[in-house]
């Protein structure tokens, strides 16, 4: 692992590095999903490194990406963040994006996403956070909301989808009941665990 | 330089000039002040090309001239977003605000023909938020405690005004 913020079990989180802007590209380039909103666009590494290096030039920053690593190989898997700091009200918007096609549907998300709540909560020390998908994206929103988001409300957009205007989903998520869904996930982790086990064992 | 489109009884707004940046704290959007060189720096930096999309426009007092707020406009396609910053010296910053939020949803909405225009009001804003209703807006998301005031916390108020083409249009 290579200047760890954080880490969990399988993950850890790094500063965005001007050398991941190549793989951001690729990511780009090799994009499955389609229901983004600007749907799927290649983009150039040479404005993902000016991107990258215009974000750590600001202190204090109007907001922070984080790598996403595996822990077993240090392979550069995704970026999450904060965006729209607000140091004074201490409030900020949570966004995630795992990038590489072949590390999805494997639980990396959800535990890329604890480490950066803990990260916006316990480090940064903001008092509330939210966080805006896009109505299409049915996944995201269903992720959110089981990280114990509330749903603050729906906003109409002038972008469309199949020919239809789209709105966005809003969230928010308190200190607290970013605490309550932690534990939540750490029981299920457990349990989860546990059948592993007993199924080895049987 | 009053825009005749933008006035009411008591404000009216106006693009920002370079005798702006000796009253910065009264328009520029920001928590943290700058001062008058670097509030002319921005002006400069901001006003390279006419047409911009994004631009901020000074609320002055139709008595007087005096500067008493800042509007931000950031117009997207169909779409765009208003802000606000009121000088911290004004004791009716809220029923300014108001008027001049009165002044532009019309404006982007009627002539410049914006489908939807969106704005956040604190939740504490009364004048505000009355002028917003007033002027067809619908309160659309409640963000929990997201400005502090004083050791409290109150909520946030997104509103839109949405052309009633749109309206329900996914529902």
């Amino acid at each position: 692992m290579r200047n760890q913020i954080l880490a969990g079990e399988r993950l850890y989180l790094r500063p965005l590095e001007t050398s991941d802007a190549a793989s951001l590209a690729a990511f780009s380039a090799a994009e499955t999903e389609s229901f983004f909103d600007e749907g799927r666009v290649p983009h150039s590494p040479i404005a993902l490194e000016h991107w990258i290096t215009e974000l750590h030039r600001r202190q204090p920053p109007r907001a922070i990406q984080l790598a996403v690593c595996l822990r077993e190989d240090d392979k550069f898997i995704g970026m999450l963040g904060v965006s729209r700091l607000d140091w004074v009200n201490r409030t900020g918007e949570s966004e995630s994006y795992l990038g590489d096609v072949a590390a999805r549907g494997k639980g990396y998300g959800p535990e890329a996403k604890w480490l950066l709540l803990e990260y916006i909560f316990d480090h940064l020390q903001l008092h509330v956070i939210r966080s805006f998908v896009w109505q299409p994206n049915w996944r995201s929103a269903a992720a959110v909301r089981h990280q114990g988001y509330r749903e603050a409300g729906r906003l109409q957009t002038t972008a469309t989808k199949h020919g239809v205007y789209q709105g966005e989903f809003v969230f928010d998520l308190l200190r607290d009941e970013y605490l309550a869904g932690r534990e939540r996930w750490r029981a299920e982790q457990a349990g989860r665990k546990q059948r592993v086990t007993g199924a080895i064992g049987a | 330089m009053r825009a005749v489109y933008l006035t009411g009884p008591t404000v009216y707004l106006r693009a920002l000039a370079e005798s702006d940046a000796e009253s910065a704290a009264a328009w520029f959007d920001s928590l943290f002040p700058i001062n008058a060189s670097r509030a002319a720096e921005f002006l400069r930096e901001e006003h390279q090309e006419p047409w911009s999309r994004r631009r901020t426009l000074a609320i002055a007092r139709n008595d007087g001239g005096e500067v008493v707020g800042g509007a931000r406009l950031r117009i997207d396609g169909r779409s765009a977003q208003l802000g606000f910053h009121m000088a911290p010296w004004a004791p009716d910053a809220d029923d300014l605000r108001g008027e001049a939020l009165g002044l532009l949803v019309p404006w982007l909405r009627g002539e410049l023909e914006c489908l939807v225009v969106s704005t956040e009001i604190p939740a504490d804003e009364a004048a505000t938020l009355r002028a917003a209703e007033a002027a067809g807006m619908r309160c659309r998301v409640r963000l929990r405690e997201h400005v502090a005031r004083g050791g409290q916390r109150v909520d946030l108020l997104i509103y839109q005004s949405v052309d009633p083409t749109l309206e329900g249009a996914d529902a």
